[in-house]
């Protein structure tokens, strides 16, 4: 167990970590599940079938809040000037650590929360009176791969405000990234009036179809690209020095 | 062996720390890194462990570079902070989860700490106080048997005989492949147990000498009176009489007062330093 990746050490890292915030975690799972729980017993009770749709927006909304928060906390044991040496110095190489927060933040908490709202909405499918299974149909569907792919790259941005922040990630992030997506923004709009003037015509009048078929390609092809696979693989890799660049 | 050298460092926005500070640490010997508040101790040790990073420099651990926090070297470092922060686990939980990542680890020796300590593995972590928590961070330091051992204010909040049982412990812990830092204010409580002597004052090493050499160079008087003036080399008030630190001329090993001794370099190190002027640097 010295070389920089081991998988059985990786596996130890991820249950010392569940184990190290076993309580934290217990009562936020205590809690969240309480309250989709009333909400899965009430609104279909007092809503019947209508509240369907309330309780998909509700559970997707959750499901990416929690894992936000999650991903902002993995590595909370860092942020204490009290805890960080113990954290710093497990012999743990930087990879693994990026890793297991990774799988715990990521994977595991999809499958997890996934079975535990299907739970939730089995209750719900019950109330309304439809049979337990009726959940599998598509308006009971709270996420689907586009969902779970969105905040797989999203919380990297959460993973990378773990390992750079200290204390309070969480609100320290979505400052940062508010700020960043303001800045881009306003530098998008800055160069598209130095393009198009006030003209705010953009259209087969005044440009050429090779402008035309440039510009579909970025926003249909290059653009997606890179939100969904450079984005995160980035932003994990700026993770990884950040990590391996901690100090107390 | 743990080497820095050349090393530089300096806290964002504070003064220089450490201005080419040169050490060598052998095994088989325990260290007693002395200072006063600020002078460096803690941040030294943090180097050595790779949780500070110097700004040129290098500090290595048995080859291994410190800042670069292998697995490897990882292994074979266990320090123990003067603050600490543990999870309210159980003592055999933190030890389950903790203990598999020191392959040298010992679950036979961290019991015969844990008896010597009177602390029993259900009890949960987040009950004890403070100075068992640290008896218990002791323990199972020792039974990673990680070939460095950094404590840093190692008997803050230990009781009497649980200071006794300490040294007892850390005294029977000692190989001759291991090296054990110990940082203190409190240095009455070293007294037979360490080997050798760093001194600490303003990021610099004022001072790097061996007991043995310290009780054969150094004899500590308690009476100054008729001692002739020549011979003394550091005096302070004890009491109405004048104690102090004499050059031993006799060449008779003498017992080290580590507070008389401390106190001295502290206030004249070259004075001190003079008495061991033929003996070879070992910074």
């Amino acid at each position: 167990m010295t070389t920089e990746f081991d998988l059985t050490r990786l596996g130890h890292f991820i249950k010392r970590q569940l184990y190290m915030n076993l309580n934290s975690l217990w009562i936020s799972i205590v809690a969240v599940t309480g309250f989709l729980l009333a909400a899965s017993v009430l609104l279909p009770y007092f809503k019947g079938a209508s509240s369907v749709p309330i309780l998909v927006n509700l559970f997707g909304i959750v499901f990416f809040v929690c894992g936000f928060i999650l991903s902002s906390k993995v590595y909370t044991e860092m942020q204490s000037p009290q805890k960080s040496y113990m954290f710093l110095t497990l012999p743990v190489s930087t990879v693994e650590k990026l890793i297991g927060a990774w799988l715990i933040s990521s994977p595991i908490y999809v499958v997890a929360i996934g079975i535990c709202f299907s739970i939730l909405m089995a209750i719900s499918a019950l109330i309304i009176g439809e049979p337990v299974f009726s959940f599998f149909q598509s308006k009971y569907l709270f996420l689907n791969i586009r969902d779970i792919s969105a905040y797989m790259v999203l919380q990297t941005i959460f993973l990378l405000g773990a390992c750079t922040f200290k204390g309070n990630n969480f609100m320290k992030t979505l400052l940062a990234a508010f700020i960043l997506f303001t800045v881009l923004g306003m530098y998008t709009g800055g160069v598209g009036y130095l393009l198009f003037g006030e003209s705010r015509h953009f259209g087969p009048d005044n440009t050429s179809v090779e402008f035309r078929d440039s510009m579909r390609f970025l926003f249909k092809e290059v653009i997606p690209f890179l939100f969904w696979f450079v984005l995160p693989l980035y932003l994990l890799v700026v993770s990884y020095f950040k990590l391996k660049e901690r100090q107390v | 062996m743990i080497k820095l050298s050349h090393i530089n460092f300096r806290y964002k926005k504070k003064r220089q720390l450490f201005e080419n500070l040169n050490l060598n640490l052998q095994p088989g010997f325990i260290y007693g890194l002395l200072g006063k508040n600020g002078a460096g101790k803690s941040s030294l040790l943090k180097l050595i462990s790779g949780l500070l990073y110097p700004d040129s420099g290098q500090c290595t651990v048995f080859g291994h570079h410190a800042a670069a926090r292998k697995p490897a070297m990882l292994q074979d470092i266990y320090m123990i902070p003067e603050e600490f922060e543990l999870p309210p686990v159980s003592l055999a939980t933190f030890v389950k989860i903790n203990s598999v990542f020191y392959t040298r680890f010992s679950q036979n020796q961290l019991e015969a700490y844990l008896a010597e300590f009177e602390l029993s593995d259900d009890a949960k972590l987040s009950t004890l106080s403070y100075g068992q928590k640290k008896k218990f961070l002791i323990a199972f330091g020792l039974a990673t048997n990680a070939r460095v051992l950094i404590l840093d204010e190692p008997t803050n909040g230990l009781d009497i005989p649980s200071k006794s049982q300490f040294r007892k412990i850390m005294a029977a812990s000692l190989d001759e492949e291991k090296i054990i830092i110990i940082s203190t204010h409190q240095v009455r409580d070293l007294e037979n147990l360490i080997d050798n002597i760093v001194v600490l004052e303003q990021g610099n090493i004022i001072f790097n000498h061996s007991i043995a050499h310290i009780s054969e160079r150094l004899a500590f008087e308690y009476n100054l009176a008729g001692v002739p003036d020549q011979e003394i080399l550091y005096t302070e008030e004890l009491q109405g009489r004048k104690a102090g630190i004499v050059k031993n001329i006799a060449g008779v090993d003498s017992r080290v007062d580590m507070e008389l001794l401390f106190n001295g370099i502290v206030k004249n190190a070259p004075a001190i330093n003079e008495a061991f002027a033929n003996l070879k640097y070992e910074y």
